[in-house]
């Protein structure tokens, strides 16, 4: 036989592959001769098929032998990454403890970022719900967009567009007594609705007819929570809630309204209630200027917001304009603002409550990423300050025969088994820590709402990630090693590789710094927006809210009753004081021209506002009681109007205010009646007790409780239908800051973790570099070297990381930190001493987790690091 | 004492008659040859196996040849341990056999 007929090429390689390596050769060898027999007996076509019949015979044995091999490994991967775990406990403590921590914080993170991603989308027809909001053009105002809109807006939008398939208006009674029999309380959560509201928004009914509960007046909605508050277990259906002393038959009884809701409540009170009173029936539901509704509106699946809001310029012209140029003095245009986005990115004046911010939501993600990120280095770091003594091992495994892609998986496998284990543990974590980050965010997360798609992908992408990168040294750089030189020399082939890690400590402590810049500037924010000089004294002021008629009625008899007390300065009923919201009215200025509208913000208050404020009067006079004319025909006005009215003489500039014909009586230092994040308004106060609703009192700082006693037995005797409830000016001043309040406090609480894992992770480089250098630093001992000179000897080389990890921090922080500033009209300058402080701070606790092993190596006795020599 | 089932003891006994060459192909032609069936590669690969791992036959590669693609051959050859159960086989099997050719012999 001169030509040999062979089988083709491809199928030989195939069969190659699929036959178990110690008995390849021949049995390939085997096959090859029968398939040329065959083929010389019966056709090259027959002996293929034979050929290929044979491969497929050998599959399934192919697959047993695959599995039992594979099987085998992992299972001596397994038994080295225990060993290993058991070996160097410290190690393996610092990496799973660090990425446990690392992971439980990614996961609260997601948690609260699912959750402020959420809000409002459980609404079925969330999709086509908008809010109307309203943005003023008003002559005198500076903060133009409120989240508000005025009465007659829902009913004339429905009738004129066809795109608006249903509106719902909302009119919050904002803390009003509830009272059943005895029980009475205040309660936050009511609104009063139109009977679409239902149709509009997705709050299930467990009793009652949706369709019919709000049509008729005085009757309400109530949650379950509510009912069982009141009624207990009796039916609730029928019985009569008393809000305000008016009463309310409960006509449906609601399934709790979800934490994740730009709006809590507990109750809906038709709004028909308000609407049949005379009254009010002009004042606020024909009256297109007076914004004091919430409106949302439902739009037809067919049609655009977009479309829908370039039609309302036409429609405000046909409807509102001239009201509004009549009442305001200004023009309005309102725009469409979809409900989902509303939590996170709306920040108008008057919010229904106060909402999230998307910034947050990313400033958190980036957080969690950077935990996440020094957690991991942490693990590469040790792995590859023991790549050298995991070198023999790679070494050795090359040697009997492992292949690249072995080591890899190998190494990855074990760390994905390491990141595995953190991961229960972070899983445990999250569990114990859950309420905690529950309190410090105001949230409500539960775990097991949660278990879903999303929280359960993103943990498995954390495990890859984490258990990937951090295991990518080792895989992809150990396993490159050469095994001959490996073997040969003692010398360890990873340490000089350390320029990588290095760069990582730098990265590390770089983030853990910028982050504590941050905490720090945010701080500092806080504490420059609490103690900022207001223009007023914030302090000692006890705020009683007026819900007795009469009480306003007879306000100077109980001023001079209550200043009996020694212990009461002043007292006052005003409007709101500072930090409430101070709603603008129009007023006109009075000038030889002519008359103009203007709205300015107005505090409506009695003589005494100035006094107990400790406001400081720069021009003229406060009112006085003495002065008749005063509480008639006087404007006091601040700075700020004084500027943009553009007054060189503000003294006797002539007001009217409806018919209150006035002129201005003294000018008042501008002081900060709203929230620090605004610029102070131009303002105007005059004598109104109409409409006051609180009554303010300046106490001396001494005996404060007996004070507060006294101002309770007062109060009761007033009011004993009401409940007592009192607040300190300055509380309910720093409430405002809440949200930057909190941003802090989570700030401090990641920024702390992160620099704990970096230390932590410092902590074992400290180690293993001791380790490693235990007879250098024997043999200098012996030469004489000093303890403290071996302390420096070790401590200098990681002190100078932290060091230029400092110049990397620094700007960054500056920059990021300039960014969140500019949200606020008032700012502290970044003093440089503040991050020279991080920085020390984080060199400090750098040096102080090194000098442990520092101090150890120093001390110890060189007899012993030397006695194997 | 190792037991030996029938398709193993031929393929010993095959091993043995084919001396130096004695590998799979070899083998399976040998046992057709004699038995006159068609005998499947599997089923003499497997015994093969069996037999190696209890230590009755042994095998090693043999020289490269121009057929077979330049692969070697594994040719099995016989252990001590294997002649020895081979033996005890034969003796068994001659006593019992015996009693076969008494019966087969007419006597008359």
């Amino acid at each position: 036989m001169s030509k040999h007929d062979r089988p083709l090429k491809i199928l030989e390689i195939l069969l190659e592959n699929i036959i178990p390596f110690e008995d390849q050769e021949n049995l390939v060898g085997d096959f090859e001769e029968m398939f040329e027999r065959i083929s010389t007996q019966k056709g090259k076509t027959v002996a293929i098929i034979w050929y290929i019949f044979q491969i497929c015979k050998l599959i399934p044995s192919y697959f047993r032998n695959y599995m039992y091999w594979s099987m085998t490994m992992i299972k001596n991967y397994l038994k080295i990454t225990f060993r290993n775990i058991k070996k160097y406990k410290s190690f393996s403590f610092i990496n799973i403890a660090g990425l446990a921590i690392g992971m439980a914080c990614c996961v609260l993170i997601i948690l609260f970022i699912q959750d402020e991603l959420s809000f409002d989308r459980y609404h079925e027809k969330a999709d086509r719900i908008y809010r109307l909001v309203d943005s003023f053009d008003v002559e005198g105002d500076m903060s133009r967009d409120f989240a508000l809109s005025s009465a007659p807006f829902a009913p004339a939008l429905k009738k004129e567009f066809s795109e608006v398939e249903d509106a719902v208006r909302l009119f919050p009674g904002r803390r009003r007594m509830v009272s059943y029999r005895e029980k009475k309380y205040y309660e936050n959560g009511l609104y009063f609705a139109d009977p679409s509201l239902f149709e509009i928004f997705t709050f299930p009914l467990v009793q009652g007819n949706p369709d019919t509960a709000l049509t008729a007046p005085n009757t309400i909605v109530i949650s379950e929570f509510i009912a069982t508050k009141y009624f207990g277990n009796h039916e609730p259906i029928n019985r009569t809630l008393s809000i305000n002393d008016q009463d309310y038959i409960v006509t449906g009884i609601m399934k709790y309204v979800p934490a994740n809701s730009h709006f809590r409540a507990d109750m809906f009170a038709s709004l028909i209630t308000l609407e049949q009173l005379p009254t009010v029936q002009e004042r606020y539901f024909q009256n297109w200027a007076r914004h004091e509704f919430y409106t949302y509106l439902l739009l037809r699946e067919s049609s655009s917001a977009d479309e829908l809001q370039k039609k309302l310029p036409r429609f405000i012209e046909k409807y509102a304009a001239v009201q509004i140029k009549t009442i305001l003095g200004g023009t309005l245009s309102p725009r469409l603002q979809p409900l989902k986005s509303i939590h996170l990115h709306s920040h108008l004046q008057a919010e229904i409550s106060p909402n999230g911010d998307i910034k947050y939501v990313y400033i958190f993600s980036v957080i969690a990423l950077f935990i996440l990120l020094i957690a991991c280095v942490n693990f590469m770091n040790l792995a590859a300050a023991r790549s050298a003594n995991r070198s023999k091992e790679v070494g050795l495994r090359k040697v009997v025969g492992a292949n690249r892609g072995q080591l890899v998986k190998q190494f990855l496998g074990e760390s994905m088994l390491l990141t595995f284990f953190s991961l229960i543990l972070a899983l445990l974590v999250v569990k114990i820590a859950l309420p905690f980050f529950n309190a410090l965010t105001s949230k409500d997360i539960a775990l097991n709402d949660l278990v879903d798609v999303v929280l359960i992908g993103s943990i498995l992408f954390i495990l890859f990630f984490v258990g990937i990168v951090s295991g990518s040294y080792p895989a992809f750089f150990i396993s490159r090693f050469q095994p001959a030189n490996v073997l040969r020399s003692s010398a360890s082939v990873g340490s000089g590789k350390s320029l990588l890690r290095k760069g990582l400590v730098i990265l590390q402590f770089s983030v853990s710094i910028i982050l504590i810049i941050s905490t720090a500037i945010v701080l500092d924010q806080l504490d420059f927006l609490r103690n900022r000089k207001l223009g007023f004294e914030k302090e000692h002021v006890v705020v009683v809210t007026i819900r007795e008629n009469a009480i306003r009625k007879n306000a100077e008899t109980i001023k001079a009753d209550l200043l009996q007390n020694p212990n009461i300065l002043n007292a006052t009923i005003t409007i709101g004081v500072p930090g409430g919201i101070v709603a603008g009215d129009a007023i006109q200025l009075v000038t030889d021209e002519g008359k103009k509208t203007l709205t300015l913000r107005m505090i409506y208050t009695d003589h005494d506002y100035i006094k107990t404020m400790g406001i400081e009067i720069i021009q003229g006079r406060d009112f006085a009681k003495d002065m008749s004319t005063d509480a008639t025909e006087a404007f006091i006005i601040n700075e700020a109007a004084v500027r943009h009215l553009g007054l060189e003489n503000p003294l006797n500039t002539r007001f009217d205010w409806g018919e209150k014909k006035g002129k201005v009586i003294g000018v008042v230092k501008d002081f900060q009646f709203q929230s620090l994040k605004e610029d102070i308004n131009p303002l105007v106060i005059h004598v109104w007790p109409h409409n006051t609703y609180v009554f303010a009192m300046r106490i001396r700082p001494i005996d404060i409780p007996e004070t507060l006693a006294f101002i309770e037995e007062k109060w009761r005797e007033l009011d004993p239908a009401h409940p007592f409830e009192y607040s300190f000016m300055d509380e309910s001043f720093d409430k405002l800051y809440r949200s930057e309040e909190k941003l802090s406090q989570i700030f401090s609480l990641f920024s702390l973790l992160a620099i704990c894992i970096a230390a932590l992770g410092l902590f074992g480089l400290a180690l293993f570099m001791v380790e490693q250098r235990t007879k250098e630093i024997g043999i200098r001992k012996v030469l004489g070297a000093s303890v403290g000179s071996i302390f420096l000897l070790v401590s200098k080389e990681f002190a100078y990381l932290v060091l230029i990890a400092n110049m990397v921090a620094w700007p960054t922080a500056y920059f990021l930190m300039r960014k969140w500033l500019q949200n606020f009209a008032y700012r502290v300058n970044m003093e440089p001493w503040l991050f020279m402080l991080s920085g020390g701070i984080a060199l400090s606790i750098a040096i102080l987790t090194i000098s442990y092993q520092a101090v150890k190596a120093a001390m110890a006795d060189p007899v012993h690091s030397l006695k194997y020599e | 004492m190792k037991s030996l089932t029938r398709k193993e003891e031929l393929i010993m006994l095959s091993i043995i008659g084919l001396e130096q060459d004695a590998y799979l192909i070899a083998i399976v032609d040998h046992l057709s040859n004699i038995t006159g069936k068609k005998v499947s590669l599997t089923s003499v690969h497997l015994p093969l196996g069996r037999l190696e791992k209890a230590g009755l036959i042994k095998s090693q590669l043999g020289e490269s040849t121009a057929v077979r693609g330049g692969r070697r051959k594994k040719i099995y050859t016989i252990t001590k341990w294997g002649f020895e159960v081979l033996a005890e086989y034969k003796r068994i099997s001659d006593t019992l056999w015996e009693s076969y050719t008494k019966f087969s012999t007419p006597r008359n």
